[in-house]
This record gives structure tokens, C-alpha cells and sequence, in this order.
């Protein structure tokens, strides 16, 4: 069977490679784990998966980005990609724009910075369900 | 009359005339005479010529046509000579075509005119001929022979006609002199006689009647000089009775002169005293005229007849009332104004035109210029000898200044009654003795004062101010205030009225001279109501300062409420800070909990996973995994997670060329491994082996622990970063003293505390020139930087470029903010550093902002300025002395 992908969006390279390790080490090979450092670049990966044929399962998502910010992007996923499993990890995120995330964009939900790891594991695992 | 010689003229030239065409004509008729002799002998020649000719072409054989050619030229001689002969031709020539060939006789004329004529071109018939004249009365005559075979004779008149011609000329010359000559002879034989008589003429007219007069001349002359004698005649009787009469004549007039030379001499004497007479009087006569002059601009006379009419009017009315005397007559009942004074005038005037002596009255009449004149009129009647009434007579005097003047007088004095009267102070005026120095009775008091004294005027008028003043007050040196009275003084006084009330009162008091009389005026006031309204202001006043220590105190307290607004505000910003600060930490910290996680579980995994390595691997196996970890711990440029993208999909190719098994997530592990293809190629036949997945994956462990420890230090760094400009921020220079700061770091450090919030779309371009070290106090100079970076964040909504410039002039720095917002209005670009001003939201900003970086700045005598173009953003400029 084809493996699913788990898509992690920050600017910061630091965040996006101890995420990646993290999720790497506990889900294994099950997934296919990509990182992109901004919302355009998700979404070329999105698109490119796409045309793979690889279903993309969860997006980890910063909220604070030059270029596209995460709510904007959460939002297109949702148009474009309705069935992904969106997850906003942020440090900083203005309960407004949450609330119009959960409303417009079926946020699944939010985890904010610095993060457990065992919360994110249980929000992911919870949230690959949710896909499945 | 006409002279005679005019008629002689005359005939001599009507004679001369008739002469003169007599002659033309007698000439034109020989003239034509002779052009006939010349036709009757040219038509002779030509027929003899004819006749000749045919006889010589008989005799020679030829005929005509031929003669050219058969003609030698000695024939042509023989055939002339011959036909001179017979037509006693003067000459003769015979021409063929243009050129004459044969002539008889050299003579110049007629070789010219020959040539000039056979040139004509018209064709000569046989036997036709032409005729042209030539000098002298010759003429030539052209016969054609042939076609072209002319023969010309030429012929000379006689000479006897030339002669008549002449005699002709010489006749008429003649008589033309003696029509000039003759008349003018005559004419100086008749003056000489003309002059003659008149000679005698001149000399009976010297008297001398007894000159020499011809008497033989004939006509006109000798009728003029019988008229003469006998008028010479006459003139001599007439001149003798004449000077008979000058002779008697003349005695008379001797002695009349005599007598007219003694009366001169009389008159001479009467001019001289008269003389000292006129001096006199037009001496007086100057005086009265100035008088009159004066008079005149205020004083006109008339007399009127009793039926009202004017009789006179003097012309000085014309400076008092404008009109003409001519134009005062008509309208002068006219003038009156509707002044009531006027009925009454009326009536004095109707008693005097009755007879009745009357005082002198007023009238009020409309001038020319239509102002109101008043005129004081004196009238009086006019009695003949009889006893009888004739006339009156007046005296008009313009008294309309003065009217005015007493007019002003009365309202000033009415006005000054008006204050005496009903000012509410006591008003009083008593006499003082100045020989006896005493005091005096009082002679005039207001109403107001007599109402508060209680007594009235004439009670007043028998007391003196000594009187007034209450008695158990009295003063001994306050009794006399006649010394008080004499400059001007004020002084107080208590004073008691009749009904026993004590009035306070404040007197002013002034002396001046009525009459020779000393006089002092006093006002005085009752200062009891002063006195209470002092009092009551004192108490106002009290209240006031209360007041305005209340007020100092709330102005304190308000100026503590700005501080600590300045305060809050300086918190607000502070706050925003902190929550975009708490996620440039909260960053490197999710990182750092990560990281460290990863280390501990790699940590574990690799531990968990060494002895395997080491005892179950081949020796092989251990070989790939130092080539492994060797080539992921050289330091290699970091990728972006694209290009870590793009690195995968070349490996997993290569890989999968290679028939690798599990290409995918081996590309993944050496990616991570940051084993990139340039190092695949050596270890591409380990990698073949059936364990390698495993054994890369090992190395994996190992360089996570590498990899999570640099993430940690970066993180932490990142994290100290934002601390640090945090500390550097939140600075407080204790003791509030200026200390020399880096502007640029300051700015920095700021940007540093906003990166999180500028990378959401701010581009901040750096344009810095280097500064020295400002004077500064640091905190306070770098809110302002955070208000205006603020500012700007906001006014970009978090998208655009900030300019940040700073420029060292002299001994000023310049640091700029521009960004490309949408600007300010032009209308509140003033407003914009007021306090509480704000566009902002409510909640989104104090207004105290840019009160607080002006307020900031001018403590550092520097100042702040901002330019906008609406749409096109805003640039606010600093200026901060070095010192």
C-alpha cells in the first residue's frame, strides 16, 4: 500500500527539522514526512504529491510566516484539499483568526509553541484517524 | 477819361492787322501761283519728255523692252544730253533697278536726293511719274521707262520769284517798326506839353498867380489850360479877402490867449490842493472799505417799500446767504424754514411796516447751499418830511456761528448740570477766605447730597464743612481742612447728617477762582459700601488662592496622570512587544524540546543498537557505516528543504538505477545523513548489500545526536538573540543621565524585538551611513525608534518596505523612517504629533505615541518633522545634535 504523507510548514529550519525527527522516530516508515519552509512551497509539494498520487494525511502548520500566512494556507488546503488534516502549531496566534480557522477550514486543531511531544503525537495519531 | 494815344493805338493796330493778312495773303497767293507754273510746267515736260522718247527709240530701232540691254552707255549719254535739251532740264539721270548707272551733271543735292528716291521700292510704271521737291524751290521729277528703268529730270525755278519773297519780308518789317515807334513818339510830345501846364499848375498853387501859361495847344490840352486861367483867376480874389481875415483873426486869438495862460495858471493851483484832497480821502476810503469788508461777511442791508417789495439789498448778501442780490430779490419771502421763531419775526416785521418802532428779532432762513443761517434783524422806518411813512430799512446780521456757539455752551452746560445733579456722590462747593485763611459757607450741593444730609439747599447754604463732620469723631487736625482745600487732595472724613448718621466719606477736593472769589469744589463718596466690597474681596481672594492651590495640586496631578499615561503607553508598546517576543522565543524553545527529545530517543536507539552493530555486522557492514558517519560529519553547505527535495528525487533515481532496494527510504535516511550524490558513487556497491538500509539507519542515530545538538545551539543562540535586545531594551540608565549610544545598534536592537512582527511582510532596507556616538538618554531614544517602527508596521498593515536611513550632518545626526503606506492626510499632518490624537482603532493606540517621541526628541533639542504624499506613503526625519 502507498504511504501517506505527513506535510510540516514553519520558516524556522529548526523547528521543521527537530519536528520531521520527531514524528520520523515515532510513526517510522508508515509515512512519508515532508517539510516545507513556506505556504508556497507546501502547496507545490501538495500539488506534486498529488500528481504522485500520494494522499497527503496531516499538514503541521506554523501560523506566523512571511509570505502566506497559516491561516490563509490552512484556508486553500481546505478548498483544494478538503479531506487533509490540518494542525496549526504556532507560538503565537490571535484567538480570532483560530476561530474563523475552525470555522471556514475544519481546523482540527491548534498546538501551541514550545510543544510536548507526546501531545503532538496523540493530536497526530487523533488526526490520522480522523483522515482514515 | 481815355487817353487819346489809346485811340491811336488802336487805330495803328487795327491798320497793322489788316496789313499783316493782306500780305499773308498776297504771299499764299504767289505761292500758289508758283506751284501751278510748276504742275503746268511739269505735265508740259512730261508730254514733251513722252514725245521725245518715242522719237528716240524710232529713230534708234529699239523697243522698249529691250533698251536695257541694247542701251550702251554712250547711247545713254547721246539719249540724256538729247533730253536736256529739249526740256531744259536743269540735270538728268537714268537709273536701272536700285543703282543709278548714268547722270549728266555732278551736283551733290541732287545725287542724294536721286539715291534716297530710287531706293523707294513702289514699282514705276512706264510713263507714270512723281515729283519731289528739293532745296531752293527745285524739284525732280521721276519717270518710269521700264519696270525697272527710271529716268529722272531735275528742274530749278526762276530766280525772280526769290526776290519777291524777300521784298515782301522786308516791307512787313518795316511797317511792324513804325507800328511801334510812331504811337510812342507821339505819346512823348504829349507828355512833355502835359508836363508843362502842370508846371504852371505848381506854380499858382505857391501862389504865384501870375506864371506863364501857353495858350496854343490844340484839343483836350487847350480846353484844360482855359480852364486853369480861369481858375487862376478866381483862387487870386479869394486868397487876398483870405488874408484880410487871418490878419484880424489873429489879433483876437493874441489876447484870448493871454487870459486862457492866467486861468491855467489859476487851475494849476486848484489841481495841486485837490490833489492833497483825493490823498486824504482815498486814505479814508481804504480804512472804511476794509471795515466794510469785514462788515460784509456779516451784515447785509436792505430797505423794502411797505408793500413788502425790496427796495435795496446790499451785495454783501451774497457772503452770507449765497444768493445774487438780483436772485434774493425774488425768492428772499421764500427762504424762511419752518422754525417757529420765524411766526414771531413775522409779527415785529408787520408792527414796523406799520409805523411801530420794534426790538431787534431773529430769523432763520435756508442759505443757497441749503444750511440753516440765523439772522438778527434791525429794522426801522423810513419817514418822509411830511411825517409820512415811506420805507423801511434793515440790517441783517449772520449770527448763525454764534447761535452755534451758545448752543454748545447750553448742551455742555446742561451736561455738566446733568453730572452735578444726579451723580451719585456728594458734590458741594464752599467759599474760602484766602486773606483770612477761613473757610466759607457752602454755596451749591447736589441732589445727593442734600438727600443724604438730610437738609436742604438753603439749610446747606448756612454752613460751613467744619459743620458736617460728626462730632465725636473729631480730630483736632482734622478740623480745618482749608490748607487740604487749597491743592488738590483727597482725604476721608466722617460726617454726620441731620438725622444723626454717620456717613464715611471719602473727599476730593480741588480750589479755582470764580469772580475773584476762591471757591472749592469737593466730591466725596461714602466708602462704607467700598469699605464692604474690600472686605469682601479679600475673602474672594483667599478663595482664590484656595482655589488655585487646588488647581496647582490637580495640575500635579494630572501632570503625574500624563507621566503615568506616558508610562502605560510605553507599557502597551512594551506589551506588544512581549507578545510578538514571546514567539520569537517560543520558537527556539518548541526547537530546543524537540531537539532534545530526538537526542534522548537517539541517544537510546543508537546505545540499544551498538552492541548489535559491533558484534552482529560483517566487517563490511562496519565499513559502510564509518564511510557513512564519515562523510555526515564533514560540514556541508545547508540546503533548503527544496533543494533537500530535489537532492531525494536524484539519490532515489540513482539509487533505484543501481537496483537498491528500498531506494525511497534509503534517499530519505542519506539525505538526512547529508550524504549527497557527489559522495553516492563510492558508496553506492555497500549500499548494494542486503543490510545496508539497516546499517545507514544505525548511522542515523548517531549523526541525529550531531544534528539535534547544533539545532539546540541554534536555537539557542536565535533565543539569546531576542533576550539580549530584550535586556538591551528594557535598559533603565539609573541615573537618568545622557550617555553616548550607537543609534544604529539602538535601531537594531529594536527591529530585533520586532522581527516576528516585520517578517509577515516588512521588508526593512538599511541605508546606514556610519554615526558617531550620540548623547542620549538610550531607553527614552529608543521608544522613539519603537513608536515610529510601530507606527509604521501599522500604517503598512505589515506588508511593504521601511526605510531606515541615518545620515551624519555638522553636528547633527538624521535618521529617517519612510515607509510606503498610504500616507497621512494632509489635514491632520498637523495633528499627528497633538497628544490623544490618533487614527487608530480604538484600543489600537493611546494617541500619546507620537506626543511621546516629539516630547522625547525636544528634550534632546532635536527635532521631528514628516513628509507625506498621500497614497504614496510617509517619512518621518530626525534631527539629533551630536553633543
Amino acid at each position: 500500500m502507498e504511504r501517506k504523507a505527513i506535510i510540516c510548514v514553519d520558516d524556522e529550519i529548526i523547528i521543521l527539522e527537530s519536528l520531521r525527527e520527531q514524528l520520523e522516530k515515532h510513526f517510522g516508515d508508515t509515512y512519508l514526512y515532508e517539510t516545507a519552509e513556506s505556504a508556497e512551497e507546501a502547496m507545490e509539494i501538495l500539488d506534486e504529491l498529488d500528481e504522485e498520487g500520494i494522499d497527503v494525511a496531516i499538514i503541521v502548520c506554523d501560523w506566523l510566516m512571511p509570505g502566506m500566512k497559516g491561516d490563509k494556507f490552512l484556508l486553500q488546503i481546505d478548498l483544494k484539499y478538503p479531506r487533509v488534516v490540518k494542525v496549526l502549531l504556532t507560538g503565537q496566534a490571535d484567538q480570532e483568526s483560530v476561530d474563523t480557522l475552525q470555522d471556514l477550514a475544519d481546523l482540527f486543531t491548534l498546538i501551541p509553541k514550545p510543544w510536548n511531544k507526546e501531545e503532538l503525537i496523540k493530536v497526530i495519531k487523533s488526526g490520522l484517524q480522523e483522515n482514515e | 477819361m481815355k487817353s487819346p494815344f489809346s485811340r491811336i493805338n488802336f487805330f495803328w493796330r487795327i491798320s497793322l492787322l489788316i496789313f499783316v493778312i493782306s500780305t499773308f495773303l498776297f504771299v499764299f497767293s504767289l505761292y500758289r501761283e508758283q506751284k501751278n507754273h510748276q504742275k503746268a510746267h511739269a505735265k508740259q515736260t512730261r508730254e514733251r519728255s513722252e514725245i521725245i522718247l518715242e522719237e528716240l527709240l524710232s529713230v534708234s530701232g529699239q523697243k522698249k523692252d529691250s533698251l536695257v540691254h541694247k542701251f550702251s552707255m554712250s547711247d545713254w549719254e547721246s539719249f540724256l544730253n538729247h533730253y536736256l535739251k529739249l526740256t531744259q532740264a536743269n540735270s538728268a539721270a537714268v537709273s536701272i533697278g536700285d543703282s543709278q548707272i548714268f547722270s549728266t551733271k555732278k551736283n551733290a543735292c541732287f545725287e542724294k536726293e536721286l539715291l534716297t528716291i530710287s531706293s523707294h521700292k513702289e514699282s514705276i510704271h512706264f510713263f507714270t511719274c512723281d515729283r519731289h521737291f528739293l532745296k531752293n524751290n527745285a524739284y525732280l521729277i521721276r519717270y518710269g521707262l521700264t519696270d525697272n528703268i527710271s529716268i529722272f529730270a531735275c528742274f530749278e525755278p526762276p530766280p525772280a520769284t526769290r526776290l519777291y519773297l524777300i521784298l515782301i519780308v522786308i516791307s512787313f518789317l518795316v511797317l511792324l517798326s513804325l507800328a511801334f515807334v510812331l504811337p510812342q513818339l507821339f505819346r512823348w510830345r504829349f507828355n512833355k506839353q502835359l508836363q508843362d501846364i502842370t508846371d504852371v499848375v505848381n506854380q499858382i498853387s505857391d501862389k504865384d498867380f501870375d506864371a506863364n501859361l501857353r495858350y496854343d495847344y490844340a484839343g483836350v490840352l487847350g480846353n484844360l489850360t482855359k480852364a486853369i486861367h480861369k481858375m487862376r483867376t478866381h483862387l487870386k480874389e479869394i486868397y487876398q479877402d483870405l488874408e484880410l481875415r487871418v490878419i484880424r483873426r489873429t489879433s483876437e486869438i493874441s489876447m484870448r490867449n493871454a487870459e486862457l495862460r492866467k486861468t491855467h495858471r489859476e487851475i494849476l493851483k486848484q489841481n495841486s490842493e485837490l490833489k492833497s484832497a483825493y490823498e486824504a480821502l482815498k486814505e479814508s476810503r481804504d480804512k472804511y472799505e476794509q471795515l466794510i469788508e469785514h462788515l460784509e461777511n456779516e451784515y447785509f442791508f436792505y430797505s423794502k417799500a411797505l408793500n413788502g417789495t425790496l427796495l435795496f439789498v446790499s451785495p454783501s448778501v451774497k457772503n452770507i446767504l449765497g444768493y445774487e442780490v438780483k436772485n434774493y430779490r425774488e425768492i428772499h419771502d421764500a427762504i424762511y424754514t419752518d422754525n417757529p421763531l420765524n411766526q414771531q419775526a413775522l409779527q415785529y416785521h408787520n408792527q414796523i411796516l406799520l409805523g411801530h418802532p420794534q426790538p431787534k428779532y431773529t430769523i432763520e432762513v435756508t442759505s443757497k447751499n441749503n444750511d440753516i443761517c440765523v439772522l438778527e434783524i434791525s429794522e426801522v422806518a423810513v419817514f418822509s418830511e411830511e411825517g409820512k411813512l415811506v420805507s423801511i430799512q434793515g440790517l441783517a446780521h449772520d449770527i448763525t456761528e454764534q447761535q452755534k456757539a451758545q448752543e454748545l455752551i447750553r448742551e455742555q452746560e446742561e451736561k455738566y448740570r446733568m453730572l452735578f445733579t444726579h451723580a451719585s456722590d456728594f458734590i458741594m462747593m464752599y467759599e474760602v477766605n484766602t486773606q483770612k485763611k477761613t473757610v466759607g459757607k457752602f454755596i451749591e450741593a447736589n441732589h445727593y447730597a442734600l438727600e443724604k444730609l438730610g437738609y436742604s439747599l438753603d439749610q446747606v447754604r448756612e454752613m460751613t464743612p467744619l459743620q458736617l463732620q460728626a462730632v465725636e469723631f473729631w480730630k483736632e487736625e482734622e478740623i480745618y481742612p482749608y490748607e487740604l482745600a487749597l491743592g488738590e487732595t483727597t482725604f476721608e472724613r466722617i460726617w454726620e447728617s441731620k438725622e444723626g448718621n454717620i456717613l464715611d466719606v471719602e473727599i476730593s477736593a480741588h480750589s479755582f477762582r470764580i469772580r475773584n472769589r476762591e471757591v472749592v469744589i469737593i466730591v466725596a463718596r461714602d466708602i462704607k459700601e467700598r469699605k464692604r466690597a474690600e472686605e469682601e474681596i479679600r475673602f474672594v481672594n483667599e478663595e482664590l488662592v484656595n482655589q488655585k492651590e487646588n488647581l496647582e495640586a490637580l495640575v500635579d496631578n494630572l501632570t503625574q496622570t500624563q507621566e503615568q499615561l506616558v508610562q502605560s503607553e510605553k507599557m502597551a508598546a512594551l506589551g506588544q512587544l512581549i507578545a510578538g517576543i514571546a514567539h520569537e522565543i517560543n520558537t527556539p524553545l518548541g526547537a530546543i524540546k524537540a531537539s532534545i527529545g530526538n537526542l534522548s530517543d537517539s541517544l537510546q536507539t543508537a546505545l540499544s543498537e551498538l552492541p548489535s552493530l559491533f558484534q552482529a555486522q560483517s566487517i563490511d557492514d562496519l565499513r559502510l557505516f564509518i564511510e557513512i558517519f564519515e562523510v555526515a560529519r564533514n560540514k556541508k553547505p545547508e540546503l533548503s528543504s527544496r533543494e533537500k527535495r530535489q537532492m531525494r528525487r536524484e539519490i532515489t533515481s540513482r539509487l533505484k538505477e543501481n537496483d537498491i532496494p528500498n531506494a525511497d527510504l534509503m534517499a530519505d535516511t542519506l539525505v538526512y545523513l547529508e550524504v549527497y550524490v557527489d559522495a553516492l558513487d563510492d558508496l553506492i556497491p555497500s549500499l548494494k548489500r542486503e543490510d545496508a538500509l539497516k546499517v545507514v539507519r544505525s548511522a542515523r542515530n548517531f549523526i541525529s545526536l550531531l544534528k539535534n545538538t547544533n539545532t539546540i545551539n541554534l536555537a539557542v543562540e536565535k533565543a539569546t538573540k531576542v533576550v539580549f535586545a530584550l535586556k538591551k531594551y528594557a535598559h533603565r540608565d539609573t541615573m537618568g543621565e545622557k550617555v553616548p549610544t550607537d543609534i544604529i545598534d539602538n535601531i537594531e536592537t529594536v527591529l530585533t524585538l520586532y522581527n516576528n512582527q516585520l517578517k509577515q511582510g516588512v521588508e526593512i532596507v538599511r541605508e546606514y551611513e556610519k554615526l558617531p556616538l550620540v548623547h542620549c538618554y538610550q531607553d527614552e531614544i529608543s521608544q522613539v525608534w519603537t513608536n515610529l517602527i510601530q507606527n509604521a508596521i501599522q500604517a503598512l498593515r505589515y506588508e511593504g518596505n521601511l526605510i531606515i536611513k541615518t545620515h551624519l550632518q555638522g553636528e547633527f545626526v538624521f535618521v529617517s523612517f519612510e515607509d510606503n503606506g498610504p500616507g497621512i492626510e494632509p489635514d491632520i499632518k498637523d495633528k499627528i504629533f497633538e497628544p490623544f490624537f490618533t487614527t487608530k482603532k480604538q484600543g489600537e493606540g493611546s494617541g500619546l505615541g507620537l506626543d511621546i517621541v516629539k516630547k522625547i526628541i525636544e528634550k534632546h533639542n532635536g527635532t521631528i518633522s514628516v513628509e507625506s504624499q498621500l497614497g504614496e506613503g510617509a517619512k518621518f526625519i530626525i534631527k539629533l545634535p551630536i553633543e
